[in-house]
């Protein structure tokens, strides 16, 4: 018998040898033990239930998903409900009177109540076999246990919950903080400033009408009584500064930081029209920043760039941008004063100086300033310089969503 | 037509009191600077009620000095009650404050604030920013006509 002999293929099948029955038989047991071993692998069962005698036939493998014995099923649709757990009989039994209106397959889940008295989860998958006719004859279908699944599921309900729990109570207690810090820098605002307009207002009455009977060192006194309660100004004014910006609604927009950085610069020129700076800005430098805060920051870096190269000549600013292990990095750089980098980390930090205000004026909060405005941004900012020969202030921002 | 130049100043911080009238009397541009101390007392001797109840309340001030953070009334409380009655809603109220933040620049000119100016700490600027503001709404700005008040 070949493929090519479609006659004996003809014959074979009509007339079935004995050897050929054997085969077959052996095949069919074959396929029934390879069914029985899926079965047991996969933790599912099936069942046939008949419509028509309404006896529900189940593999011993169902049985054992319900915790029974085989051959302890009693065969009945009503034996089934039984075992199912009440909590979920309803919607499990809806889910057959789904399967009995229609020739869709259907699915449910529920729970059975095993003997030992442990919760087994069992998703049902099932079809309605119709007649000719439509009528209904034959409910076929498997059962999988699913506990794992499910309890995994409930699990990560749970954790879902706690965690949404926790982010609301931490979100309320930030609130609660950030009304706190509200009405504190408002309070600092209102009421801070008045003793000093007092201790330098009434200074200024004895210079102004009494400097007459009052010797040097006494007139050298008031002037610094004077200027003392000015540069108190200057740091609560430094200090509200500073809140506002970690404080302040951010909007991110994409900005063209070149375009910033020269009106930033020409600002610094502006003021000091006797000094001849070198610039060079970058083009085509853009990011996303609050452009309220890009404009601060590049008023702060280019006002110490412009403070600090007073002192030199061919004094040099250069604003621009590299790549730093696959990431930008956009810097302002000067060959001014510098610094030594054993204190580098004391000049991101609120009124810290490194030079004193003869040498050069100022309170200190620039770039303290700058650090949280590129932090509440998602980046990173960082300096680095040399005594005499000019420093650099690094700083990055997250990339333009599509970007990289 | 107006022969007084009366300035109201609502200033509870006796110091700023002190160095507010110094300042504007060296400008010499106002007849009388009259001092009142918390919002209350504002509201009484623009409307002539409790300690005021005498006063002839047609004689209103050229312009009003008003710091924010006052007792009692606050001031923003105290410009609201100005713009809502009728007899005071255009006079002019120079906002001379302390605060120099964004909620408080807006909301007074929100309330109708003509002006809005922040008391330096350098009494220089100070004694300057007050003669200006003196000059300014004693004799450079025409004040609203005055109206009959009952």
């Amino acid at each position: 018998m070949t493929a090519k002999d479609p006659a004996s293929l003809g014959v074979a099948t009509l007339d079935p040898s004995a050897r050929a029955l054997q085969q077959s038989e052996e095949a069919l047991r074959q396929s029934e033990e390879r069914l029985r071993l899926a079965q047991q692998a996969a933790r599912v069962g099936s069942f046939e239930w008949n419509i028509q005698t309404g006896v529900n036939v189940w593999t011993p493998e169902l049985e054992a998903l319900y915790g029974l014995a085989p051959g302890q099923f009693g065969r009945t649709q009503q034996s089934w409900e039984q075992l199912v757990h009440p909590a979920d009989r309803a919607q499990a039994l809806a889910a057959v009177e789904r399967a009995l209106e229609s020739s869709e397959p259907v699915e449910a889940e529920w729970r059975v109540l095993l003997p030992d008295g442990s919760v087994r989860w069992l998703l049902g998958r099932f079809r309605m076999l119709r007649d000719g006719a439509g009528r209904p004859q034959r409910l076929l279908g498997v059962n999988l246990d699913i506990s794992e699944r499910k309890h995994n599921e409930l699990a990560l309900q749970e954790l879902n919950g706690t965690l949404e729990r926790l982010v609301s109570e931490r979100t309320q207690q930030l609130g609660v903080a950030h009304r706190e810090l509200e009405e504190f820098t408002y309070s600092v605002a209102h009421s801070l400033r008045a003793p000093l307009r007092g201790m330098n207002g009434f200074a200024k009455i004895l210079l102004e009408e009494y400097s007459s009977g009052l010797g040097q060192e006494a007139l050298d006194c008031l002037h610094r009584i004077q200027g003392n309660a000015v540069l108190m100004g200057q740091l609560i004014d430094g200090l509200l500064a500073l809140a506002r910006v970690a404080r302040g609604s951010l909007e991110p927009e994409a900005v063209d930081l070149s375009s910033v950085a020269r009106s930033a610069a020409a600002e610094q020129a502006a003021q000091a029209p006797e000094r001849a700076v070198q610039l060079v800005v970058r083009d085509g430098l853009h990011a996303r920043i609050d452009r309220t805060l890009a404009r601060m920051l590049f008023h702060s870096l280019l006002g110490n760039a412009w403070k600090f190269t007073s002192n030199v000549e061919n004094a040099r600013v250069e604003v621009g941008c590299s790549e730093l292990r696959g990431e930008r990095v956009f810097f302002v750089r000067d060959n001014g004063v510098g610094f030594n980098m054993a204190y580098a980390n004391k000049l991101f930090v609120p009124f810290q100086r490194l030079h004193g205000p003869r040498e050069f004026p100022g309170v200190g909060i620039g770039l303290a300033a700058c650090q949280q405005i590129i932090g509440r941004h998602g980046g990173r900012m960082w300096a680095e310089g040399r005594e005499g020969e000019g420093a650099a202030f690094f700083f990055t921002l997250p990339p333009f969503p599509g970007e990289r | 037509m107006h022969t007084m130049k009366l300035i109201l100043l609502i200033e509870d911080n006796e110091s700023d009191e002190v160095l507010t009238v110094r300042a504007l009397e060296k400008a010499k541009v106002a007849n009388e600077i009259q001092v009142v101390r918390d919002g209350e007392e504002a509201l009484a001797y623009l409307f002539g009620t409790g300690v005021h109840a005498s006063r002839d309340i047609t004689q209103l001030p050229t312009v009003v000095l008003l710091d924010l953070n006052l007792p009692k009334i606050g001031g923003l409380d105290v410009l609201r009650r100005i713009r809502a009655d009728e007899r005071t809603r255009r006079l002019p109220v120079v906002v001379l404050t302390s605060s120099g933040e964004e909620k408080d620049i807006v909301q007074s000119y929100d309330l109708g604030a003509n002006a809005y100016v922040r008391k330096p700490v350098d009494f220089n600027e100070f004694a300057q920013a007050a003669k200006t503001l003196g000059l300014f709404w004693l004799l450079v700005n025409e004040a609203p006509p005055k109206r009959d008040v009952l």
